[in-house]
């Protein structure tokens, strides 16, 4: 399956493995993955603040592009994922702007029609792959290893813009938690904010709430933690330390890229899916992946 | 399946005479279309009569009935009975008795940021000339009913965060910082509410009982006023990450904390930046587009400033 993939700033910078894990498993499960090398960053919530014009015709721009390559727009961050979700959302109910945009487009030979679905690569292993698929080939399952899933905010709301799933009671993570025979972690903060829009200017906020999830996580008997988006991963494992400087408390739970942990799953070199780049040693975990 | 009952665990306590809260368990025959609200009139009526809770108008109009339906914010009287049910009372809140609330504190936040029309000349004529289109921000956050069940869902309220007045307090600013008839200067009281403490996780959208869209009808339109007036904090991370989009296309996010950061921050982010460098999660140089022209153009074609 042809799918054009959007990787993101952060993929391409201090989460290069999720997007390393990302091209394996996704050439492991038969999608080709054409990637948008010159699509601009998704503008976050700050360029949107700034100016959404930008914003909008910025992101018409990486839609335009990704036309030309598929129906499907493959993210693999969930800011990135609302964020597009949302340009791609507006430019088709508001004629005006996508005009707009147009003129500007035209100049370069691209023109936004609509036609691209954004999807996030969770939604795409669930739904476009299927669990059935999927778990034909998961050849080394992690059985009983207990992993706390942690959606973050942009995946699940706001539920207009995204619809994926419920987002008071969402079960795709545990599903394919499930799906490689192991054990999701049930905690309240799993559905929550890991404070990542607010750590330059707020960090100290942005660890409190990180930390009160690993802890609720630990509490709740988590052995690691899986996350689909790379802003959450920054926070849940490269500030984990600083959650635990804070909480005077060693945490210690591996973090993976939702992509890693399949990757392992599926059988895959560890070093491919770049698991040396963690900030939290996830060596501990690794031994639980095992052959049928 | 038709549900014969539904099974409702209700939170106790009152704090005059218990040492410590507890849940009941109550068994409720179940009606078509019964709201959480009959549930606990059932309670009442016919199996405790000391059950307290809040309601008034039955209508989702006046909000005096949120509470916690399996630790999602609701108002009793829209919200579904559910086969199996945890009521709880509204979080962070001083209980009063039962699911009743002391919501004091949360109104004497909306006090304090002048949550009334304040004009700085009289209107030109009576009765005055007004024009819907300059009421679109306004009129959508008019419908608040102070439920507080966006403050109920913001996990940043829920940790009791210095200098946070709370999504409630944000709507009830916005409402006159965006009609166009008040005259006082609201971008301090903005400030002072601690709008920038906001971690736009949509808990609040997603919570609102009447979908107000609190996030973007109110403290995102907070944000972008902010971000227009000032050219410091909050405004200039903003501002520079703008011009990293139109100057490279991507965000290096090493390059927007040194440009953004003071060197106190700079300095307190040292250990934390030499192990993300440890592990070559830092790239000093930035990467740009190979067609960069095309974001410059478009930046320039809607007249920014590049």
């Amino acid at each position: 399956m042809n799918v054009a993939y959007f990787a993101g700033c952060s993929p391409q910078s201090t989460t290069k493995e999720l997007d390393a894990s990302t091209r394996r498993t996704a050439q492991a499960l038969g999608f080709q993955l054409k990637e948008l090398r010159e699509a601009t960053c998704c503008g976050s919530v700050e360029l949107k603040l700034n100016n959404d014009d930008l914003f909008y015709s910025l992101n018409a721009r990486t839609l335009a592009m990704a036309e030309r390559e598929s129906d499907i727009l493959m993210t693999v961050c969930n800011t990135c994922q609302l964020m597009l979700s949302q340009a791609n959302r507006r430019l088709k109910a508001d004629g005006e702007m996508r005009e707009r945009a147009n003129r500007v487009l035209a100049g370069m030979g691209l023109k936004y029609e609509g036609r691209v679905e954004v999807k996030h690569y969770l939604w795409l292993l669930l739904n476009d792959l299927g669990l059935e698929r999927l778990a034909e080939r998961i050849s080394k399952p992690a059985s009983g290893l207990k992993v706390a899933p942690f959606y973050g905010c942009h995946i699940l709301r706001p539920k207009e813009a995204l619809g994926f799933e419920d987002p008071d009671e969402p079960h795709s993570l545990e599903d394919l938690i499930n799906l490689m025979k192991a054990v999701p972690v049930d905690y309240p903060g799993k559905i929550k904010c890991c404070g990542f829009h607010n750590l330059p200017y707020d960090k100290d906020l942005a660890i409190a709430l990180t930390g009160q999830y690993l802890l609720e996580a630990k509490k709740a008997g988590a052995e690691c933690l899986v996350t689909p988006c790379p802003l959450c991963f920054t926070m849940l494992d490269g500030y984990q330390a600083e959650a635990e400087k804070k909480l005077k408390t060693i945490i210690n739970l591996p973090v993976f890229h939702l992509p890693q942990l399949i990757g392992l799953a599926l059988g895959l070199d560890p070093e491919a899916l770049m698991l040396g780049r963690n900030m939290v040693p996830v060596g501990g975990v690794l031994s639980r992946f095992r052959g049928r | 399946m038709i549900m014969e009952k539904v099974t409702a665990k209700v939170f106790r306590y009152d704090p005059t005479t218990d040492a410590e809260a507890r849940y009941e368990t109550f068994e409720v025959p179940h009606e078509p279309g019964m709201r959480v609200l009959d549930v606990l009139l059932y309670i009442q009526e016919n199996l405790d009569a000391s059950l307290a809770f809040r309601y008034c108008c039955r209508r989702r109009r006046c909000g005096s009935c949120a509470l916690m339906l399996n630790g999602k914010p609701v108002l009793a009287c829209t919200a579904e009975a559910k086969e199996n049910m945890v009521l709880e009372p509204s979080p962070n809140l001083p209980i009063i008795r039962d699911l009743v609330v002391e919501t004091a504190e949360y109104e004497e936040r909306i006090q304090e940021i002048s949550p009334f029309l304040q004009r700085d000349k009289p209107p030109a004529r009576e009765p005055e000339k007004l024009f819907p289109r300059d009421f679109t921000t306004v009129r959508p956050l008019n419908q608040c009913i102070e439920c507080f069940s966006c403050m109920n869902a913001c996990p940043v309220n829920g940790l009791k965060w210095p200098g946070f007045a709370g999504p409630t307090t944000l709507i009830q600013l916005a409402r006159r910082l965006f009609d166009p008839r008040d005259g006082l200067d609201r971008l301090p009281d903005a400030a002072r509410a601690g709008f920038q403490h906001c971690v736009s996780c949509y808990s609040c959208v997603n919570a609102c009982p009447v979908e107000i869209g609190v996030l973007e009808g109110a403290i995102e339109n907070i944000r972008q006023k902010f971000v227009a007036g000032e050219k410091k904090g909050y405004a200039k991370y903003n501002q520079v990450w703008k011009d990293l989009v139109v100057t490279n296309g991507l965000v290096n996010p090493f390059i927007l904390m040194r440009r953004t950061s003071s060197l106190g921050g700079l300095l307190s982010n040292m250990a934390i930046g030499l192990r993300f460098f440890s592990k070559g999660k830092i790239s000093l140089g930035s990467k740009r587009l190979n067609k960069i022209d095309e974001v410059r153009l478009i930046a320039k074609e809607i007249g920014e400033k590049q």
